[in-house]
């Protein structure tokens, strides 16, 4: 596979035809009607003439350029006009009054549509985050994401824990992560949810149960991908965080380009924090009575870099962008606590180093009718994971005995892994007609994992470390799609079909300590298929996708010391459907936006862990359907105030149990995944407040997540979703001090400098001070406060 | 404000909205049960429940029971592991806090209203799952504790809910990596308490202790003098006891012999140190060489994972055919089928007589018990679709069904409370 990828890469490499930086420009009436032979002059010289669907297509160079529409002799619009290579230049003029042999031209409304509304007018059921704008607020990617209609994360703590994102009802494993479309494991735990502050990404694009076709992936519920922010201009930003818990943070993000097109840049972060926020915890006594009191967490310590180094060409003839990236990241991690934060350590960590370079490499051919988008990565890993402890702790930090057995954890981890990752992406799309294309996506994963641990498995028989034996994953994913678009695309379909493959390679042991190889392999097909109906204010989509996971090498082969192999695993399978409504107000300086999804998820084969002594083991366990809805509403009240809110409730439940005993659970709630949730935010904009051109921005958040149980309940006793819970006893509840919900409230203050370089911003989370449980007994900090300073060099 | 006219779409929503939320067409309605008045009034029945997670709830049925129940509408004390069944009187005791998140021992009871409630726990400072403990009366009771010292037994009050001391057997240290005194025994007889004394090592991706010398030892401690009376040693099997909320001893009330189960190593299941049940006869203090029984006589590779003894007659599972619990492919599946028959075993003859009741799973572990002249077993029956309890009667030789739970889950437990 490795030599195929390499082999197409050289062939595109070589092949050099067109020097070009495609523009598309559209000329609409203010219907949306495409208005043909309208002269587009550039630069004042006449470069062509609208056809019949109002389209033209030609290539710019970088830059600004100025744009004359003519008709008739008569100019409709002159406008500067602003190319940026690498980018979609999509432009589309509206006139709105335009008569046909007429001299009366009233007004002339200019739109440039932007990467996000693109996306987000795609037939998928999609949201864009865009950060471009939000660089001066603190915290990470994940608190963003968390704001975002029908996305829940849940983490273990603060910075550095471990996040899971639930999305449409699912969630873990089925929900994939990219950063620029190669899987986000790729980069390690420097570059994740819980660590990448905002200045780090251009946007992040939230795909809900149906996959698009450059991201082809075994995504059951969907997925997320992290765009890297990068620029079109020479610039220098760097970033400084103070926060509560002896938390830093820092970005720097630099771009330069010269006029030969040669550029280079550096992104990087650091992250820094004792987590060392307050808990309330049981404490025995001498008598074993357990007494609660607040103490601050003790080893927490997480400490992470993530600095990616590029340079690269752009418009040339060979390539419009040709990129090479050298990636380092690190990332220590103290372990306080268990899963469930009963068990306290205060001595395990983990520590990961990543080495990762990438190529990336972007050209059209044939007169722009085929683009090509190829991105290759190898990464290498060397973590460790220590636990060998011979003492133990209490919450106070207080050795509380000695000379124990070493691991504080389990029997004791001296583990070092070694990975290596390749990963690779194809995308090309061939535009057929005017109105028919075709894509095409692949994805290619390898990994291969070598690693010892003496106080790990070690088989009895052979005293092998059983973690010596080479462990090999690899899959592959691939997407054929045709997009058409109808009614002078007001309506756009895409049909596609995917194939998925993998396969496998590992130890296991028999019960008499023997370790042998074992291998697995499987393949699956998907087809999805989606429509998308625009006309003015009012967005409609379809999409459906039969989507599959396939189980990961772990989940087959297990650890041979907690888990269990079971190589009977199958991918897991889902149905998704999703109905999305999206209608715009709007009025002179104000617009209300209402949207809604529906969504409905039939999945079965769902991989469980099967809870056992001494071993667990997945096993492809239970079936579920869900369905959801969501509900956002943006209200822009004037231009100094904007507001809004969402809502997701999700109805995930147990079907099809066949074995009679169990047959009690059909029909219940799939326990331990928030079912209702949602946001609620001000923001306002005020201007000349000590110069003309400062500005200040006031922020509210508020999150609330409704209780949800972490065990299941049959449905003829479940609770009313507002109702106390009356039939049973119970305390396995999140949160389970007996409140409805979980409100938090987060304020910001951001001033911006006259000069337009400096930001300073003050937040405080969780201003209430309120008990937070994303996870059962698992308490995230109290309140914390953010001090930001953002400076732009140039 | 530009408006179109959405009334249509806003209609076809609602009516998605309906059509996806709308109310599953299965009957949610509550089974009513029918009281069965043969049932004896006097008795509450305390019933654990589990689903395939092992969580479930903990019932208590009183005027409602019945030999067919359904547990749907009943109320319940919700628990994240249910596997439970000890009981002193009205109180029950499991092993961990009903979150199964905190080692130690929890208590619960029955309140007023006859609904199972939560009413203490005692915790373990060690944070695996190796709190074995003994309810010996409502103020006596003995647990161990690995952080505490592997060689203390701690004591603690079953009512208080507090640790009380401990009783130190430092003395018995061989020198091992791993030594514990009481981690899978904690028998009690007259005042005295008979405690696996466990010496060896462990590798990392086991679950047994090794002992260096293969044979297994009980400690016997006096608890009026307060001293080690002695340690009594049988060679030929290894490892006393299996899960710590699962004991595998057994007191029989009619003879006072004492009866343990030794599981050997169950990775390697070796011929010549299998799996056996042994015993220290009424007012002795060391084990009876005279009698073993040896799994390899009625089944192998196999382990006895249940014990109960009455009128020398031992009440355990013998599987029909050949287990391993560490066997490949899917772990556990395979030992966890429906092969666990129930047997008594003549300790004179040694002869096994299968009873006539559905073969068990092993997905409960609770050992049969004598109540009221029965002795109840408990067997959960994937094939038969059977989670329930029979009776036997070691008199008359007659066996029949105490209960089933209908669509209700596993069963995990069950005690029998005289009010």
């Amino acid at each position: 596979m490795i030599t195929r990828i390499t082999f197409l890469f050289i062939a595109l490499f070589g092949w050099c035809l067109a020097h070009a930086c495609p523009v598309s420009i559209n000329v609409q009436d203010k219907n949306g009607k495409p208005i043909s032979g309208i002269t587009l002059l550039i630069n004042s010289k006449i470069l062509a003439v609208s056809s019949s669907s109002g389209v033209v297509q030609l290539d710019l160079d970088e830059g600004n350029h100025s744009i004359e529409l003519v008709k008739d002799n008569q100019t409709l619009l002159k406008e500067a006009l602003v190319v940026t290579c690498g980018q979609k230049n999509h432009f589309t003029y509206h006139i709105p009054v335009y008569i046909e042999k007429s001299d009366k031209l009233n007004e002339v409304v200019i739109h440039n549509k932007s990467i996000k509304q693109e996306i987000e007018e795609s037939p998928f059921s999609v949201s864009v985050i865009d950060f471009k704008k939000q660089y001066d607020k603190a915290g990470d990617v994940g608190d963003y994401l968390n704001r975002a209609s029908g996305v829940k994360l849940r983490t273990d703590g603060n910075i550095g824990s471990a996040v899971q994102i639930n999305l449409g009802g699912l969630q873990g494993k089925a929900v994939r992560i990219f950063k620029d479309g190669i899987p986000i494991e790729l980069f390690g735990h420097g570059f994740s949810l819980g660590t990448i502050p905002l200045n780090m990404l251009d946007r992040v694009e939230i795909y809900k149960g149906v996959m698009p076709i450059y991201l082809a992936s075994d995504a059951l519920g969907g997925g997320i991908n992290l765009v890297t922010r990068t620029s079109n201009k020479n610039f220098c930003e760097a970033s400084y965080e103070l926060v509560s818990f002896n938390t830093h943070r820092a970005t720097v993000n630099f771009f330069l380009q010269n006029k030969n097109n040669f550029y280079g840049g550096i992104n990087g972060t650091f992250n820094y924090s004792d987590n060392n926020y307050k808990v309330n915890v049981p404490i025995q006594n001498d008598a074993a009575v357990e007494e609660y009191s607040d103490v601050k967490r003790f080893h927490d310590m997480t400490r992470s870099k993530y600095v990616e180094a590029f340079i690269g060409l752009k418009d040339k003839t060979w390539a419009d962008d040709l990129r090479f990236t050298l990636i380092y990241s690190d990332f220590y991690k103290q372990i306080q606590n268990d899963a469930n934060m009963v068990n306290v350590y205060g001595k395990p960590f983990s520590y990961e180093t990543n080495f990762t370079g990438m190529v990336h490499y972007k050209k059209r051919f044939f007169d722009d009718k085929l683009k090509v988008n190829l991105l290759t990565n190898y990464s290498h890993f060397n973590t460790k994971f220590i636990d060998t402890a011979t003492v133990r702790y209490n919450w106070k930090g207080a050795i509380i005995a000695e000379n124990m057995q070493p691991g504080e954890i389990r029997a004791g981890n001296n583990q070092h892994l070694h990975y290596d990752f390749v990963s690779s992406r194809l995308n090309a799309e061939y535009e057929l007609s005017d109105y028919n294309f075709l894509e095409f996506s692949e994805l290619y994963y390898y990994q291969r994992r070598k690693g010892s641990d003496p106080l790990g498995a070690v088989s009895v028989i052979e005293n092998v470390d059983v973690l010596t034996i080479p462990a090999t994953y690899q899959k592959n994913n691939l997407a054929l799609a045709w997009r058409s678009l109808w009614q002078n695309t007001r309506l756009e379909s895409i049909l596609a079909a995917k194939f998925y493959q993998y396969q496998t390679e590992g130890f296991t042991t028999d019960n008499y300590g023997f370790a042998w190889k074992s291998s697995k392999n499987d393949q699956q097909f998907g087809y999805l298929g989606a429509l998308k109906w625009q006309k003015e204010s009012t967005l409609l989509k379809l999409s459906y996708e039969y989507a599959t996971r396939l189980p990961d090498e772990f989940e087959i082969f297990g650890d041979a010391r907690m888990v269990k192999e079971n190589l009977d695993l199958n991918p897991e399978k889902s149905h998704n459907v999703n109905l999305n409504g999206q209608y715009t107000l709007t009025q002179a300086n104000s617009s209300v936006t209402f949207s809604a999804n529906l969504f409905y998820r039939k999945v079965k084969d769902i991989i469980f862990l099967q809870l056992d002594i001494p071993f667990n083991r997945y096993i492809n366990y239970e079936k579920s359907n869900i369905k959801g809805l969501e509900i956002e509403t943006n209200y822009i009240v004037n231009k100094w105030l904007t507001t809004g809110f969402n809502m997701t409730y999700q109805d995930i439940r147990r079907v099809g149990i066949e074995e009679s005993a169990f047959k009690y659970l059909n029909d219940s709630r799939v326990p331990n995944i928030p079912y209702l949730f949602g946001n609620l935010w001000v923001n306002t904009t005020f201007t000349s407040i000590f110069n003309k051109t400062d500005q200040v921005n006031f922020t509210w958040n508020a999150n609330y997540t409704h209780r949800f149980f972490l065990v299941p309940i049959p449905k003829s006793q479940e609770p009313g979703l507002f109702e106390p819970v009356k039939e049973f006893q119970t305390s396995l509840i999140i949160p389970k001090d007996g409140r409805l919900g979980q409100f938090s409230n987060d304020l910001g203050l951001y001033y911006h400098f006259a000069d337009k370089k400096t930001t300073l911003s003050a937040e405080c989370r969780n201003v209430g001070n309120v008990k937070l449980y994303d996870n059962f007994n698992v308490q995230r900090p109290g309140r914390s406060f953010h001090f930001k300073i953002v400076y732009q060099l140039f | 404000m530009k408006r179109n006219n959405s009334f249509r779409s806003a209609l076809t929503g609602l009516a998605a909205c309906i059509f996806l939320f709308s109310c599953s067409s299965e009957n949610d309605s509550k089974e009513e049960i029918t009281p069965d008045d043969t049932l004896p009034k006097n008795e509450t029945w305390v019933i654990y429940n589990g689903a395939a997670n092992w969580s479930g709830g903990i019932y208590a049925l009183k005027d409602n029971k019945s030999r067919e129940i359904n547990l749907a509408g009943l109320p319940f004390l919700q628990v994240a592991s249910s596997l439970g069944g000890r009981n002193l009187g009205d109180m029950l005791y499991k092993v961990n806090d009903v979150t199964n998140t905190k080692q130690g021992i929890n208590r619960m009871g029955i309140d007023a209203t006859g609904k199972i409630v939560d009413l203490g726990f005692l915790p373990s400072q060690s944070n695996a799952y190796e709190t074995n403990f003994l309810v010996a009366s409502a103020t006596e009771g003995f647990y161990w504790d690995k952080v505490r010292g592997g060689l203390k037994l701690q004591k603690f009050n079953p009512t208080t809910m507090e640790r009380t001391g401990e009783i130190d057997f430092s003395s018995l240290s061989e020198g091992q990596p791993l030594e514990s005194i009481g981690q899978l025994i904690i028998a009690k007889r007259d005042d005295k308490l008979y405690l696996d004394l466990l010496c060896g090592t462990k590798e990392g991706n086991n679950w047994q202790v090794t002992p260096p010398v293969k044979e297994v030892a009980i400690a016997v401690y006096n608890l009026t003098t307060n001293k080690i009376e002695n340690v009594t040693r049988i060679g030929g099997t290894t490892n006393l006891g299996v899960f710590i909320d699962h004991v595998l001893w057994s007191l029989d009330e009619v003879t006072k012999d004492l009866y343990f189960a030794t599981v050997g190593d169950m990775k390697t299941q070796p011929t010549d140190y299998s799996s056996k049940i042994l015993r220290i006869k009424s007012g002795q203090t060391t084990f009876d060489t005279e009698f073993e029984l040896d799994i390899k006589s009625y089944q192998f590779p196999a382990e006895f994972n249940r014990l109960f003894a009455y009128n020398n007659k031992i009440y355990t599972t013998i599987p029909s055919r050949a287990v391993s619990y560490y066997g490949g492919g899917q772990h556990g599946v395979k030992y966890r089928s429906d092969v666990w028959y129930w047997n008594e075993i003549d300790v004179a003859t040694k002869k096994a007589t299968r009873l006539d009741m559905p073969a068990d799973n092993f997905y409960t572990t609770q050992n049969p018990f004598f109540h009221n002249g029965e002795i109840y077993f408990l067997s959960n029956n994937t094939s038969e679709g059977f989670s329930g309890v029979m009776q036997y009667n070691p008199a008359t030789k007659v066996t029949k069904e105490t209960f089933r739970l209908k669509e209700s889950g596993r069963i995990q437990g069950f005690n029998i409370i005289t009010n």
